[in-house]
């Protein structure tokens, strides 16, 4: 389902507008934590306010669990997801600099414009020396470049990092930010000389805390992926279909349907993609097993009134694609029987004339069937009028990856 | 905010939380490997070749490996290959066969039809038996290239290599030369665009 945009569910052309929603929102909240307060946010530099850590810390704690629990419900697609990737050199130079910037100026960058916004002097000169570091940064760049992009790490993750499983990784930093929670809070109530009375009166936030500790237990017993989802069809049943011969459509009705040119079937190779270049059947798309879960293939599926059906040389590999979308729980799905080593052999190899004294009907026509294919196929029917007469299915397009940089 | 107001959103989103993966641990189906790894591990490693048959499980026969005949226990009695242990393939899920599986490292399916193992494969795989591959052919190959007499010519045999050279027969496309079908649309990928944000 999420995320919303490049899913399709949000129009793209919107992006903007749900950013200035999204920024005044941040900027609302950012606000209303205080922090369009230098004294405030400085305050963690000195141990008399430790609000700044709290805020962040449970904000991205709130966030892993929702993404944790969310990408395991397939609520959230973690392949869209963008992951900022690491360049080590610049994230060290660029931490030491904004932490300079924080200490002397009073504000990171977002609070320096909430702050500036809500008509603080201090926040305007601060907003203004940011400016000037972009346009110095910018200008220069090239100089900085081999900075700005030194020791490359790609998007790693601080639990590969350290060799942990994300579940157990997510519960340690759990744990991690309500210990600094409260350690925090006690240097807090030290420095502020705050007496045990007051303590005693203030809210406690016991209940949350538990909770997320137990969410994030629970996590830790889920497997890293769902196994199945009640879409999908049961064992015993794809056994049974299987078994009883279900699954398969018969080469016959194939070729009727590539000599008369209709689009009944969706035709899909499931060999190799080099195969698949050097010929296939006409109209016919690739999907490899591997690939027919792909996001991108589900409208093809979809479409319960079209007979799906794909081939291979053999049958196996037909299989392998007709056994996951199967059980994916696609419906009129199946495995053109013989696949296309059965279907050239009868109809090219096997029967040279047809059995026109066989005492069957059914033998007579199916003679006389493949005896007309043939010459049709032989004689280069399919050249040129191919273009016209089959319209090429078409997947639809790869959905964007939208990656969106942020932070604080 | 109020401490009451955070208390209740963090009951409802916890419950919320909870409530879903409840849901899903109840409508699951009874799969031990999801569907995109099942996919995934076939494509990779599907077949054992009769090379790799003849020279590593029939000339020394090894205790952790299960040779698995797929055909109706008429078939099995009257001929099949030497250790075979008979699951006919409607009995797969029986309890007692999956006990049976779960025992052993390896298992190598077989059946009269290529297409079965490769189903049966795919149905074990599901219920969390890793280990299974599938030989290629059919009880009938087997036994004539690999058992009878091994024939190196056709150590890497299947059922699913092409016979025919198809374009030879059913010329497709326009004009004199050979068209290329379109590469699939799947394989087109777009540029993605990035949106660089910030505070």
């Amino acid at each position: 389902m999420a995320p919303l945009i490049p899913q399709g569910i949000i129009n793209p052309e919107l992006t903007l507008f749900f950013a200035l929603l999204l920024g005044i929102g941040f900027g609302y909240v950012l606000e209303q934590a205080g922090f369009s307060s230098a004294k405030k946010l400085a305050g963690v530099f000195y141990g008399y306010d430790f609000v700044v850590l709290r805020v962040f810390f449970t904000a991205g704690i709130t966030a892993m669990t929702g993404i944790l629990f969310f990408s395991y419900l397939g609520w959230l697609d973690m392949n869209f997801v963008f992951v900022n990737p690491t360049f080590l050199y610049s994230a060290i130079l660029g931490g030491v600099i904004m932490g300079f910037g924080f200490i002397m100026g009073g504000y990171c960058p977002g609070t320096g414009i909430v702050a500036a916004v809500t008509g603080k002097t201090d926040a305007m000169v601060f907003v203004i020396g940011m400016f000037i570091g972009i346009f110095v940064f910018g200008h220069f760049y090239q100089s900085f470049e081999s900075i700005y992009t030194g020791h490359f790490l790609g998007n790693i993750f601080v639990y590969d990092s350290l060799g942990m499983s994300r579940a157990w990784f997510a519960l340690l930093l759990a744990v991690v930010a309500i210990m600094a929670f409260t350690i925090t809070q006690m240097i807090e109530d030290r420095i502020n000389k705050v007496s045990p009375e007051q303590i005693k009166t203030r809210p406690s936030y016991m209940l949350p805390s538990f909770l997320l500790v137990i969410a994030l237990v629970v996590f830790l017993f889920l497997p890293e992926e769902r196994r199945s989802n009640m879409r999908e069809a049961r064992p015993s049943e794809l056994l049974a279909q299987v078994h009883d011969n279900e699954a398969y459509i018969s080469t016959h009705r194939v070729i009727l349907e590539i000599k008369n040119g209709r689009d009944e079937l969706i035709l899909i190779d499931t060999r190799e993609q080099s195969e698949f270049e050097r010929f296939t059947l006409p109209g016919a798309i690739n999907i490899r097993a591997d690939e027919i879960l792909q996001r991108h293939w589900r409208p093809l599926f979809n479409q319960d009134h079209r007979q799906k059906v794909f081939f291979g040389n053999g049958n196996s590999s037909a299989m392998q694609a007709w056994f996951t979308a199967a059980r994916a729980g696609y419906d009129n799905v199946y495995i053109l029987n013989g696949g296309l080593n059965r279907m050239f052999s009868e109809l090219f190899v096997d029967a040279e004339m047809p059995d026109t004294t066989a005492y069957n009907l059914q033998d007579r026509s199916n003679a006389r069937f493949l005896y007309e294919a043939r010459q049709f196929f032989l004689e280069g029917g399919l050249v040129d009028e191919q273009a016209d007469r089959r319209q090429r299915i078409k997947a639809p397009e790869e959905s964007e990856i939208i990656p969106v940089i942020g932070g604080c | 905010m109020k401490n009451s107001t955070l208390n209740n959103s963090a009951i409802l989103f916890f419950t919320v939380l909870m409530v879903a993966v409840i849901f899903c641990a109840v409508t699951s189906r009874n799969y031990q490997i999801s569907n995109r790894a099942t996919a995934g591990k076939v494509m990779s490693d599907a077949f054992v070749s009769y090379e790799s048959l003849y020279y590593d499980y029939l000339q020394n026969i090894d205790h952790g490996t299960l040779l698995v005949d797929l055909r109706q226990p008429a078939y099995y009695d009257v001929s099949h290959l030497e250790g075979a242990h008979n699951i006919p393939f409607d009995e797969l899920l029986k309890r007692n066969h999956q006990r049976k599986l779960k025992k052993y490292d390896h298992i190598l399916l077989y059946a009269d039809q290529e297409q079965l193992s490769v189903a049966a494969q795919m149905v074990l795989l599901g219920t969390g038996i890793e280990n299974v591959r599938v030989i290629p052919g059919t009880f009938a190959s087997i036994m004539q290239y690999v058992v009878e007499t091994f024939d190196p010519s056709k150590a890497f045999y299947g059922e699913d290599k092409a016979r025919w050279d198809h374009q030879r027969f059913m010329p497709i496309g326009s004009g004199e030369t050979k068209a290329q079908p379109e590469r699939s649309p799947s394989r087109e990928i777009r540029e993605t665009g990035a949106v660089i944000g910030g505070c």
